[in-house]
């Protein structure tokens, strides 16, 4: 049921990105909703759920962009990998926690794209802005979503750390 | 071997890392071109998986009014198809007797447009017939109401046919009417055509432009477009005609592939200007 879910999520996520994604601009730089929800996805399933859901999201982007083919399914799979390592021992009910696994994922994915593409400037130029912005969409939205839904995040420490 | 078993189930997730971070190694090490043919053949695959997946429902709840208004055009047609015989056996008399060859003979394979304009190279749209099908590359394709394009790719069970919405395809036609003056039909934009004819051929705004034969491509007698507008002459020696298409372009939902009886077994499966693959 999960997966089914989560499959549902990424599939919106990947609609929302290559339609709506322009028109969620903002000074040319754009929130990564794909990555925002692998990130979910990978906190929520786990690292093998994140780099399966991470390879298939970036696969099918790669479909659109075949100069870079393999490339976005490479760095997504690692973001999802290692996201997956927070399912279960990092407690993210908070907020800066939450926001700082969503920029490290963004911003970790945007460091590997670019460097294998060679091009350093843009890890700064394009990477930060979005890992920026993303991180500020992802907080917004799951503080609104569990503030309307009454929910609590599922989140919880298995070990101490 | 049983340590091979319990490293896998320990380290699942590295292993399932392992085997993303292969593969997408893999996909960046092909070559460019394998990469977009690569690319290409998913996203097709994905269109059509997409298009049964949204369309199946939607297709059951026209079936019932679609199969009405299928039994009203076949009685219409089954007394068209009557005097079209008596005149066919005409026609055949009629030939004989000048001692012309028999024309050529089609057989139609239905097939749906399952996407529009896949390859974003060429103005094309997908169809649900392919390789398996028999269809082969440079088969013309066409409509109830004309001619549409020429079979561009084939894949196993499906095809991109070129439009002749496309300024690299055009077509030798005829106009049909007493002025029966031939030229090259090519899209201009929109749903129109330019024909250039020579100055003084006499044809006339209304009359109906179809496909001439030569080419060996689109046979003769399927209908392009009605001449629209008569253009200036051009250089003392030529004018345009403009034709509108006959075909709605923007609503092709089924389209039938051209399959000439006895001719592509003749020539070894091969069609003209083509090589076997």
């Amino acid at each position: 049921m999960r997966i089914f879910r989560n499959s549902l999520w990424m599939i919106g996520a990947l609609i929302l990105q290559s339609t709506y994604g322009e028109k969620l601009s903002f000074f040319d730089v754009r929130p990564d909703l794909v990555l925002l929800t692998l990130a979910y996805v990978a906190l929520s399933g786990g690292q093998i759920e994140g780099t399966l859901f991470g390879f298939l999201a970036g696969f099918l982007q790669d479909i659109y962009a075949p100069e870079q083919f393999g490339l976005n399914a490479l760095a997504k799979s690692i973001v999802g990998f290692a996201v997956g390592y927070g399912h279960g021992s990092i407690v993210i009910e908070h907020v800066w926690t939450r926001g700082l696994i969503l920029f490290g994922a963004v911003f970790g994915h945007d460091v590997l794209y670019f460097l294998f593409r060679d091009d350093w400037v843009s890890i700064l130029r394009t990477g930060l802005p979005t890992a920026l912005y993303t991180t500020l969409v992802g907080v917004g939205l799951s503080l609104l979503f569990f503030k309307a839904t009454g929910r609590k995040i599922r989140g919880y420490a298995k070990k101490p750390f | 071997m049983q340590w091979i078993f319990d490293f896998f189930n320990l380290r699942r997730p590295i292993v399932v890392l392992s085997i993303a971070v292969i593969l997408s190694l893999t996909m960046m090490g092909l070559r460019e071109s394998t990469k977009f043919h690569l690319a290409k053949r998913v996203s097709i695959t994905l269109f059509r998986g997409g298009q049964w997946f949204f369309s199946w429902p939607i297709y059951l709840s026209r079936l019932s009014g679609e199969n009405r208004f299928l039994r009203q055009r076949n009685m219409e047609l089954s007394i068209q198809v009557q005097k079209l015989r008596e005149a066919e056996l005409e026609s055949v008399r009629l030939r004989n007797l000048l001692g012309f060859r028999p024309r050529e003979r089609f057989s139609y394979l239905p097939a749906e447009v399952v996407a529009e304009d896949p390859d974003r190279i060429i103005n094309a749209i997908l169809i649900n017939a392919g390789a398996k099908d028999g269809v082969r590359e440079k088969m013309p394709v066409a409509t109830a109401e004309g001619l549409v394009g020429k079979v561009f790719e084939v894949f196993p069970s499906t095809a991109i046919v070129q439009l002749l919405l496309d300024r690299n395809c055009r077509v030798s036609a005829v106009v049909q009417s007493n002025a029966r003056v031939f030229g090259i039909v090519e899209w201009i934009g929109g749903e129109r055509f330019r024909m250039a004819v020579p100055l003084r051929s006499g044809v006339r705004k209304g009359d109906r432009i179809v496909s001439s034969g030569m080419g060996g491509v689109f046979p003769k007698g399927l209908e392009i477009g009605v001449v629209e507008q008569i253009g200036p002459e051009k250089m003392g020696l030529l004018r345009d005609l403009i034709v509108r298409s006959s075909v709605r372009f923007s609503r092709l939902e089924e389209v039938f592939v051209l399959f000439r009886e006895g001719y592509d077994e003749m020539r070894g499966n091969v069609g003209e200007g083509e090589t076997k693959k």
